[in-house]
């Protein structure tokens, strides 16, 4: 999951992001209204979160020029700014939600998982492909019952794999997804988590989930020839 | 009851009015019966004269005496008493009661000696006895007649009682049109204090409204609309101040606290813990300053009355805050000149102002990059003492000249390094130097520099 902070606060910014990714999130951080606009232009987020008061142009008019733009990720924001003529006013202006400063961390991601959940349509907190199952709340996933330990980037790619099961998912759009700001594309980061991965989730395992296919990219799905029509 | 101001009119109304009344009426009652008595006295009189012409006359034809026996006799028939004395002696009378009454009252001892005619009051009988001398023939004579005064005492009290009823009902009638009178006149009082009653402060800027402008309640009401807008201004403005500070208590507040759930979340090595308690301190101490800033601002405005005043040298005022501004400078490499004339005597709160040269001073050394100068002047003449803080630092741009002493207000601008400041720097420069009958102004270039004027009477 990639995510937009839009916030103008270094050390406020600074904070959320740490958090946010010590949650396998990707944070990009923009410090005023413009960057915020251009980095959603350029980037696919998953989800932005916006402060009100940035530096030239303010969070409501970035909200409303992104939805102008048929941004459709979820907008979540986040200020000082508590006034229920804001909230409204916020709300009105394409935002799915709206969470004042200072706010309780855990809150924060609660709010996000429940954003995504809705912009993916599911509605359980667990996914499940075959009889592997991911728990966001905790970040655990479970294979026959068995407990499996993930890194944050693991999790991070297991989520983004159980997202789109059956489909074949390209190093461009991994790398976009999970890792943020400038990937090097000849790196081979991707395929060494994608070993560690498959280590702990098939091995001893008759049924191979996570398949590789070569020049194109990595797959989760029962049988791999199934994908292919 | 009575507090009410209408009740307390009609009162004072029917108390003034009540007090004419009873005057005027005992005027009337008096005046008038004084003058029914007179005329009464008259009749008689004019009977007694009456009789006396006839007496007279009878007795040119044959004897007085033999006349007035005659006379008398046919008043009796006309059921009036009558008697006629000759030289004080009784020679003819038509019943006892005259001589009676004329011996009882001893009104003979009455007629003095020009010999008019006396009235006397028989109390006994209620009736009214005249006694009329007169002269026949060089002999002195008289004639004595009575009338009941019951007809005249009926009338008298007619008029009495007409007054006394009479009073009461004019004055219940008046009572009852003072009330009415009152109540017109105050009813726009009662209109006015109803829709200000409604007026709190949530709804400001209602007005009341105003019928006719020029008369003594239309400005009473212009008064009263007049105080609410100014009431409504410095609610707006401590509204506006609330949400900032708020605003701005909420940044540091928002980062101490996301700081603290973010790090205790998983364990860490001590460096990272250390770093994040550093954001927490640093956050804590600028929550310290944006807290003693409001505090200093919210007594520098409480008035003059709160204002401690003392005399102080302003040049060693100055010089002392040079002086502790000089290692902030050094560290940032700026060249920091001090000029002060001797002994500049001021009368004033030293807390203030010397938070006032410390702030300038600050901003000057805050707002000029490494390698830059800042120069402090204070000339004092008779009258005014003049502080000019000039610096060769980046400067305010044109349009946020006019803004910089605002509450809150800060240059938007990517160079400028956070230093933790509150906002409310310049703010408590300028309310410290009016606080004081002196102004602040600021001249400012981009990328040159800025010169902050301040002017304080001495």
């Amino acid at each position: 999951m990639r995510l937009l902070l839009a916030e103008d606060d270094p050390e406020i910014a600074s904070f959320i992001a740490r958090g946010l990714r010590e949650h396998s999130y990707a944070v990009d951080v923009a410090v005023d209204g413009e960057q915020a606009l251009y980095d959603a232009d350029v980037n696919t987020y998953d989800l932005v979160i916006l402060d009100v008061r940035l530096p030239l142009k303010d969070g409501f008019s970035v909200c409303r020029e992104l939805r102008k733009k048929s941004f459709h990720a979820p907008i979540l924001v986040l200020t000082a700014l508590g006034d229920v003529e804001d909230v409204i006013c916020g709300l009105n202006c394409g935002a799915d939600d709206y969470l004042t400063k200072p706010f309780d961390f855990p809150v924060l991601l609660a709010r996000l998982r429940a954003l995504l959940r809705r912009a993916q349509q599911t509605w359980r907190n667990t996914m499940q492909v075959e009889d592997l199952m991911l728990n966001p709340l905790n970040h655990t996933a479970t294979r026959g019952g068995q407990l499996i330990r993930l890194t944050a980037k693991e999790y991070a790619l297991l989520e983004l794999l159980m997202l789109h099961p059956g489909e074949i998912l390209d190093r461009e759009a991994i790398a976009q997804c999970v890792w943020e700001g400038h990937f090097d594309p000849f790196s081979n980061v991707i395929d060494v988590y994608m070993n560690r991965l498959r280590k702990k989730i098939d091995q001893g395992f008759e049924n191979q989930l996570l398949h590789t296919r070569r020049g194109e990219g990595y797959i989760l799905s029962s049988s791999p020839a199934a994908s292919r029509n | 009851m009575l507090k009410s101001i209408r009740v307390r009119l009609t009162l004072w109304y029917l108390f003034v009015f009540g007090a004419l009344l009873i005057v005027f009426s005992t005027y009337i009652y008096s005046s008038v019966s004084r003058d029914m008595r007179r005329r009464f006295d008259a009749s008689i009189l004019r009977n007694a004269q009456a009789m006396a012409s006839y007496v007279t006359e009878f007795a040119e034809r044959q004897n007085l005496e033999a006349g007035a026996k005659e006379t008398v006799q046919e008043l009796r028939e006309g059921r009036e008493s009558a008697a006629i004395y000759r030289e004080g002696q009784l020679i003819a009378s038509n019943g006892d009661d005259v001589t009676a009454a004329v011996a009882s009252t001893r009104i003979q001892d009455a007629v003095g000696p020009d010999r008019k005619p006396a009235y006397i009051t028989d109390p006994r009988a209620n009736r009214r006895l005249v006694y009329m001398p007169f002269e026949f023939e060089n002999v002195k004579y008289a004639i004595a007649m009575f009338e009941p005064l019951d007809k005249l005492e009926g009338e008298i009290a007619h008029m009495r009682n007409v007054i006394l009823v009479g009073l009461p009902a004019v004055l219940l009638l008046a009572a009852g049109g003072g009330f009415l009178l009152a109540r017109k006149s105050l009813q726009p009082m009662v209109v006015i204090s109803e829709q200000a009653e409604h007026i709190n402060a949530t709804n400001l800027n209602e007005r009341l409204e105003v019928a006719h402008p020029d008369d003594e309640l239309g400005r009473l009401a212009g008064v009263f609309n007049a105080l609410l807008s100014r009431l409504d201004t410095s609610f707006r403005v401590m509204r506006e101040f609330m949400a900032d500070a708020s605003h701005e208590l909420r940044t540091p507040l928002t980062i101490i606290h996301g700081e603290a759930q973010v790090s205790l979340a998983q364990d860490r090595a001590a460096e990272e813990y250390k770093k994040s308690l550093g954001i927490i301190r640093d956050q804590a101490k600028r929550m310290a300053r944006i807290v003693s800033d409001m505090l200093a601002l919210g007594r520098a405005e409480a008035g003059d009355q709160n204002l401690r005043v003392e005399e102080l040298y302003l040049n060693d005022l100055v010089e002392e805050c040079c002086q502790a501004a000089h290692s902030l400078a050094v560290t940032s490499h700026i060249l920091l000149v001090c000029e002060t004339p001797e002994d500049v005597l001021f009368l004033g709160n030293e807390e203030l102002i010397r938070r006032m040269i410390v702030n300038l001073l600050d901003n000057a050394i805050h707002y000029t990059p490494d390698g830059g100068s800042v120069s402090v002047k204070l000339t004092g003449n008779q009258t005014s003492a003049q502080l000019v803080i000039s610096d060769t630092g980046i400067g305010i741009p044109a349009d946020c000249v006019g803004r910089v002493f605002d509450r809150f207000y800060r240059v938007n601008d990517p160079r400028i390094r956070p230093n933790g400041g509150s906002g409310l720097g310049l703010s408590i420069v300028k309310l410290a130097a009016e606080s004081h009958c002196g102004s602040v102004k600021v001249v400012s270039e981009p990328n040159r520099g800025s010169t902050f004027t301040v002017a304080l009477p001495l």
